[in-house]
């Protein structure tokens, strides 16, 4: 049994225990732990300290003091336990999530800070002493938002049952933030990797043809990534010759890459060749350099050198030994400082530019190809955590600078530093919420956003639109942008990115959505990987021989140089072997390129993974035996988890990059099959694992055409389903519940673990894929009002109003019934449903216009004449819905507001007009409902909920929609689920047989008799239940007509819009055709006298508007001194007039000359 | 239609009746009477089902329009149907005796558990109308659950109507019919034209079973009554035959023909439990009739008379 070979169904098992250990939002999870439990403190530590020197006071009669400094540092950071509130009266209260959400509360915890204050004491040439030292414990420097189900959420370690009692949902997941009630996603944001060297052509208008670059950053700083580059000059028709040129940070012309070598110490040609050409018998490489050594012939020592380049720097009109110190400098901290920023950095970095001038030769040679822009293992994923930490680092940097100043005029006045004082803890707390709540994600000195949209609210609007949406990624890339390359669907992304989950238009392609196993690493301590490659003999950059490094192997490490390794099959084993037994984190990534003679590791944060089988010696690794542990109950000390796996050498997790230097065979017939054809490393543990959450609700995609699926998957966003268990706890502004959601007949094995079972958004109707009246045309459906009358697709549809009473700041707002006596501006609406506390009564009937918070403010003392007082701010319930008050909460918000939610809820029955859509991209609306005896039946009376015109078939080869209703049909009679898993084994004719032995036709077709007369339809009907899903437009949100109504009391149009009673354009077009039927005095009629038709008086001498005062038949125009002659009466639009008054404002006169014709 | 007329008369033979279906065939008459029958069936066949609901105390999980719709799609017995009017003929205003029959539903969950509210739950209000009672002779209607505390207080009128307006007051969960089939098999070229294997073919090829292969291994029409017209056999035998070497000859005249004899059609009436299936099938005549004497009335006397 030990080595029992598995079969596919077993891999369902790994699956399973994949999904049971890590859910489906573990990358957010994890990055948010990650960020608390390490980057917090690393932040805290790595800021600088604040020193604080008084201003110097002289006392006359006192003699010199000694210098004296404050040096506050900060130390250990806490996180309180559990997210906690301080209310309004000063009281400290934990909350739980559901309370944040209803209350509108931010969901965060405190952080609390060991500070430590040292007084310096300097004596004049007698050195330092430290005077006094005092440390103050836990000092609160701010508010953390919380990830829900975190490992520091309140919810962290409940078990299901009391997560129930919490008020929380059971299958939800986590991974979101409560930012003043409103759930908050951070959306994970692609970027490319930073310490990377690319080789890019560039075409003749640029001055190079090839450059080599690199955005270095080092790993412990927080500095903006620093470029870099070397590039190779075109070749010129007088000279043959082609340079090569650095471009260095702060320095504004190239330098010729011989002097960057120069200036680094190396001043021999040999030298400088011999880090770069690592091949002496190389000589086309030789041939390309010798124009660059020819060229800096003229910087002989590395004084030039340097000179050379802090010229061409920021250092106007400084002296030459410090211009060669500046240099240094530069070259030391600013150039490639992933490699070093520290003191002996010559060799290494030297090392490091000999590569990249190296890689841009092979390139220019022609022997290496250009590199792939959009390749995604040079692509990170920035997630909460990182983004957290960014923020956090910035209002850090804020918060000491604050407390430094304040600090400094404490002292500065003679006081003591006190340093509750300078604490200001609300830097951090509302930078922190500010982010969340707008999205708007790091500002710089001038207040310009540089990120928006990080932070979304979470769509709750079915299950499956919340994980995707937790799962989602965004490319921060100019949307108009007309480079289509890096939309498209690269061979990269397979298994890490969902090929058919992406918005369609402006964004298609540059936001995605992670497959369901695909796994982002965060980053793991590296020394201990460093000692290790030092151990297993990998030769140091400093004491390498430079003749070695042609035969033997380079050793990168996350994207800098360490050395080079004589047995890179023995390295790479051994490494591989570490990383299977878990003596390596699982997410560090070996890499092993051949050709160029490399190895690369990596073990930053932001790399996609997923786990694949490993294989050996084309059998994989698990077994059977493993299998049946995993199959134990949890609980079992002999239970087999899928961590553990990874340490049993089972399962790996691989990495884009590493993924090119495997094998993987598809499916493990294909490792079987293939003989000793190929020798795979690895094996898929399913493919349809490629897949994202949306995509994987469609049964048989693969059978679909690939749009289909991409149009299936943005609609599974807006299927109406019961989008939490908690619903009816919860206060959504919107949300829609189907009354009788049932789970589908035909699956996916991934739904399972998605809780679609649970948690389903849809109806199994019967389907009837026919003409039948023509009511079906163009998309639309023919439903049944029987079936409509017993229930199906019935929806409720909650929305709640909230509105808050203003207290302060001078605001008196109060909830109360207004009395009409005392108050101005009352509604037209209904006041008599409120309750003496000024709320609506639940249980109400509520229709448009209802008033449903009773609200006034009180009037200024200008507005307030001596009887009315106040002025009515009521809530009023949108005009054009109505429904029933389902419930009312009054409460207090954390500012001591007291606010009140109302949720009202209203059932949708289906109608004409209503959208639905299949699980295949095919939606439609209703068209007509037919009652069951008007449509056609089968032999056993069984009439279709839905009527689909055949026309939607053939042109969209949506086949999967039919053997979705043919695999249904066979589930529906036996009683059973379907599966309709991609890229399985399962066939048509596989079900097709199944159906003729259950006494079908086997095809799915039925003979059916048309309902209106009683004949039997001419041809036979493709017949079968199929899961429809309701979507969430519906006719009854978008009716509208207006005759007359409101005007914008700026232009006086029609306001725009259904919500504001607005008017329906009478736009361009519809003119142009007035004017082509020649009903130009109609258009006048339409859009001048029945519009916004006024009447003004234009002096006839200077053209402009005139006073007119009508009652006394009195016209002047002052600048004229033009008094009731000559001045015409004219009709225009009131745009116009106000167009013209515009004008006026800003120094342009529009001149009206007036004839009477 | 080139059918020639055969001297018919309507008749109607009783197949099956149990509690809950018939099953019969009318015959002698044409497709539109029978579908006439059919539709007065599904749609203007009167019931009782609860209509109007009023809920005092509603304390459940469920939101009260969810529980009014349910209540509404419970099979209230119907027999005496005749006994009520329909709401918009009765003189009363609201409701009175004559068109309604008032239920009440109060139940409160004071153990602990899960306590299942089922259509038993429901109480007459007043001693009238007894004989309106839920049809729940297959086990009680489950209507809403209970948690511990939970509590209904809800009162609903029963009221008579058609399933034109609503889908609840239609008696039948089906009501259907079908063609009698009519099968020719050319046993001559059949024997003939065809191996053994390829007869095997064509009997297999029924999903219903309605051939079987006899001892010489001919085809035999077992159980006419199950074909449902899908031709799978005809399709068989048409492409036997164009495969074969015989394809030339004959390719006009199948094998196999299933054709349908348009004036015999069998029934299959459900009932939904508010009426006996038998009650709904005489009850859509009188209806059937009482229309056609409407439209009689219609025509002027003078006609009429001469």
């Amino acid at each position: 049994m030990e080595d029992e070979e598995i079969s596919q169904e077993d891999a369902w098992v790994v699956i399973s225990e994949y999904f049971k250990e890590n859910g489906l939002v573990s990358q957010q999870l994890s990055s948010f732990n990650h960020f608390i439990l390490h980057t917090i403190q690393e932040i805290i530590e790595d800021s600088a300290e604040i020193t604080i020197i008084p201003e110097r006071q002289y006392r006359p009669g006192e003699r010199q003091q000694q210098e004296l400094r404050y040096v506050i540092s900060f130390k250990q950071a806490t996180l309180g336990a559990r997210p906690v509130l301080k209310e309004q009266d000063g009281s400290s209260n934990l909350i739980f999530p559901h309370e944040a959400r209803l209350r509108n509360l931010t969901y965060a915890s405190n952080l609390l800070v060991d500070v430590q204050k040292q007084s310096i004491v300097n004596y004049e040439g007698r050195g330092e002493h430290v005077e006094g030292e005092e440390e103050q414990k836990g000092v609160f420097i701010g508010r953390i938002p919380i990830m829900v189900r975190s490992n520091y959420c309140a919810l962290s370690n409940k078990t299901e049952k009391e997560r129930i009692t919490y008020k929380e949902c059971v299958f939800d997941q986590g991974g979101y933030f409560i930012i003043n009630g409103k759930e908050k996603v951070l959306v994970a944001q692609e970027k490319m990797a930073n310490n990377f060297v690319y080789v890019f052509h560039r075409s003749q208008p640029s001055k190079y043809s090839w450059v080599a670059e690199i955005r270095s950053q080092n790993e412990s700083s927080n500095k903006v990534p620093s470029q870099f580059s070397i590039r190779l000059t075109h070749k010129v028709k007088s000279s043959h010759e082609q340079v090569i040129r650095a471009n260095l940070p702060y320095i504004k012309s190239d330098v010729p890459v011989v002097i960057l070598f120069r200036a680094m110490g190396f001043v021999a040609d040999k030298d400088i060749i011999s880090h770069i050409c690592y091949d002496a018998a190389d000589v086309r490489m030789m041939e390309l350099l010798k124009p660059s050594l020819e060229e800096a012939f003229v910087i002989p020592s590395q004084e030039v050198a340097l000179d050379f380049i802090g010229r061409r720097g920021n250092s106007v009109g400084a002296s030459q030994e410090q211009r060669i110190i500046y240099a240094k400098d530069l070259l030391q901290k600013e150039m490639l400082p992933h490699v070093s920023v520290s003191a002996e950095y010559e060799t290494k970095k030297a090392f490091f530019v000999g590569y990249m001038v190296h890689r841009l030769c092979n390139a220019a040679l022609g022997r290496n190809k250009e590199d792939d822009r959009d390749h995604y293992g040079k692509k990170r994923l920035d997630l909460a955590g990182s983004l957290l930490a960014n923020l956090f680092r910035q209002l850090f940097r804020r918060f000491t600078k604050t407390a430094q100043e304040v600090m400094k005029k404490q002292v500065d006045s003679q006081h003591d530093i006190n340093l509750v004082a300078a604490v200001k803890e609300h830097i951090i707390t509302s930078g922190l919420r500010y982010a969340l709540a707008t999205g708007n994600w790091m500002q710089d000195k001038t207040g310009a956003v540089s990120k928006t949209g990080v932070s979304q609210v979470l769509s709750r609007l079915t299950f499956s639109s919340s994980l995707s949406h937790l799962r989602r990624l965004n490319t921060p890339l100019q949307k108009q942008g007309k480079l289509t390359k890096p939309r498209q669907l690269h061979n990269t992304h397979w298994g890490m990115i969902c090929p058919a989950e992406t918005p369609e238009g402006q964004a298609c392609g540059l936001v995605k959505n992670l497959t369901l196993m695909a796994h982002i690493s965060v980053s793991c301590n590296s020394s201990q990987l460093q000692r290790m490659l030092e151990e297993l003999n990998t030769e140091n950059l400093v004491e390498l021989s430079v003749k070695n490094i042609h035969d033997r192997t380079k050793v990168f490490f996350n994207g800098s140089w360490i050395g080079i390794h004589g047995d890179a099959e023995y390295l790479v084993k051994t490494l591989v072997n570490c990383r299977r037994g878990g003596m390596l984190p699982k997410q560090v990534s070996i890499v092993r390129d051949i050709p160029n003679k490399e190895i690369r590791i990596y073990s930053d944060s932001g790399r996609i993974q997923r786990p694949v089988f490993i294989a050996e010696n084309n059998k994989i690794k698990m077994s059977r035996y493993y299998i049946e542990q995993m199959k134990l109950p949890r609980e079992r000390p002999d239970h087999l988890s899928f961590d553990k796996c990874t340490e049993l050498g089972l399962i790996e997790f691989l990495d884009t990059e590493e993924e090119e230097t495997s094998l993987i065979a598809m499916t493990m017939k294909e490792l079987n099959e293939g003989g000793n054809k190929y020798h795979y490393t690895h094996c898929e543990i399913h493919p349809s694992m490629i897949l994202g959450v949306c995509a994987s609700i469609i049964p048989f995609p693969d059978h679909n055409q690939s749009p289909r699926n991409t149009y299936q998957s943005a609609m599974g966003k807006q299927a109406m389903g019961i989008y939490t268990s908690n619903y009816q706890l919860r206060m959504d502004t919107l949300a829609h519940v189907l009354y009788y959601a049932q789970k589908p007949l035909v699956m996916t094995r991934a739904m399972e673990f998605m809780y679609f079972k649970e948690l389903p958004s849809g109806c199994n109707a019967v389907v009837a894929i026919a003409c039948y009246t023509g009511y079906n045309q163009e998309d639309s459906v023919i439903m049944n009002q029987s079936s409509i009358d017993r229930g199906f697709f019935r929806s409720i549809f909650y929305r709640t109003y909230e509105n808050q009473a203003k207290t302060i700041g001078g605001a008196d707002e109060e909830f109360h019934i207004p009395a009409k006596e005392t108050t101005v501006g009352t509604r037209d609406g209904c006041y008599d449903k409120l309750d003496v506390d000024g709320l609506i009564i639940p249980g109400q009937r509520v229709s448009g216009d209802d008033v449903i918070i009773g609200k006034t403010a009180a009037l200024n003392a200008f507005g307030a004449t001596n009887r009315q007082t106040r002025k009515d701010v009521s809530i009023c319930l949108r005009h054009s819905e109505s429904g029933i008050i389902d419930s009312v909460l009054l409460t207090v918000d954390d500012l001591g507001h007291k606010f009140a939610k109302i949720k009202m809820r209203s059932i949708r029955i289906p109608q004409i007009g209503d959208k639905f859509a299949s699980r295949h991209g095919q939606k439609g609306t209703i068209g007509q409902t037919f009652r069951q005896e008007d449509l056609p039946f089968s032999k056993q009376g069984i009439s279709p909920d839905i009527i689909v015109n055949p026309h939607a078939i053939p042109s969209r080869m949506t086949i999967g929609h039919l053997i979705e209703c043919l695999a249904s049909k066979v589930a529906c009679l036996r009683g059973e689920e379907g599966d309709g898993t991609p890229f399985q084994s399962v066939t048509v004719e596989d079900i097709s047989r199944d159906l003729h032995a259950l006494g079908y036709q086997l095809r799915g077709n039925e003979v059916m008799y048309n309902g209106h007369t009683g004949n039997r339809l001419a041809s036979q009907i493709f017949f079968g239940p199929t899961y429809y899903q309701r979507l969430k437009h519906m006719v009854d949100d978008k009716i509208h007509s207006r005759a007359r109504g409101q005007v914008q009391s700026l232009t006086r149009q029609p306001t725009e819009g259904r919500s504001r009673d607005g008017g329906l354009r009478f736009g361009e077009m519809e003119r142009d055709c007035m004017i082509s039927h020649g009903a130009a005095r109609f258009l006048k009629e339409r859009l001048f006298e029945a519009s916004d038709a006024y009447r003004v008086h234009v002096c006839e001498n200077c053209g402009l508007f005139a006073i007119a005062n009508l009652d006394r038949n009195m016209f002047q125009c002052k600048q004229c001194k033009n008094k009731n002659t000559r001045i015409s009466q004219i009709f225009i639009p009131y745009a116009c007039k106000l167009l013209f008054q515009e004008l006026m404002a800003m120094h342009i006169a529009p001149r009206l000359h007036t004839s009477i014709s | 239609m080139s059918e020639v007329y055969r001297g018919r008369a309507p008749n109607i033979e009783i197949n099956k009746i149990t509690r809950e279906k018939i099953k019969f065939t009318l015959s002698g008459v044409d497709s539109s009477v029978a579908n006439s029958l059919r539709r007065v069936m599904i749609a203007e066949v009167p019931t009782m089902a609860i209509d109007v609901v009023h809920i005092h105390t509603n304390t459940s999980s469920l939101h009260d329009e969810f529980i009014a719709h349910r209540l509404g799609l419970i099979p209230l017995i119907s027999e005496n149907q005749d006994n009520y009017d329909f709401p918009r003929d009765c003189k009363c205003t609201g409701h009175c005796e004559h068109c309604a029959v008032q239920f009440r539903l109060k139940v409160k969950n004071q153990e602990g558990g899960v306590l299942d509210v089922t259509s038993r739950d429901l109480r007459h209000l007043s001693q009238q109308g007894n004989d309106v009672r839920p049809a729940d002779s297959d086990g009680p209607i489950l209507i809403l659950k209970l948690r511990k505390n939970q509590e209904i207080d809800i009162t609903c009128n029963a009221r008579k109507g058609i399933g034109k307006e609503h889908a609840k007051w239609s008696p039948v969960a089906t009501a259907v019919f079908k063609y009698t089939p009519d099968i020719y098999l050319n046993q001559q070229r059949l024997e003939s034209q065809f191996t053994a294997e390829e007869r095997k073919e064509i009997v297999n090829s029924c999903p219903v079973g309605v051939y079987k292969l006899n001892e010489e291994s001919n085809i035999e029409v077992v159980k006419l009554n199950k074909c449902m017209f899908c031709e799978e056999c005809m399709r068989k035998g048409e492409m036997i035959i164009t495969r074969s070497a015989s394809a030339l000859l004959n390719v006009h005249d199948n094998v196999v023909r299933v054709s349908q004899l348009k004036d015999r059609f069998i029934f299959k009436v459900e009932s939904s439990g508010a009426l006996k299936p038998e009650s709904i099938v005489s009850k859509a005549f009188t209806i059937l009739t009482k229309k056609l004497d409407d439209i009689k009335q219609l025509i002027p006397p003078l006609i009429n008379t001469r």
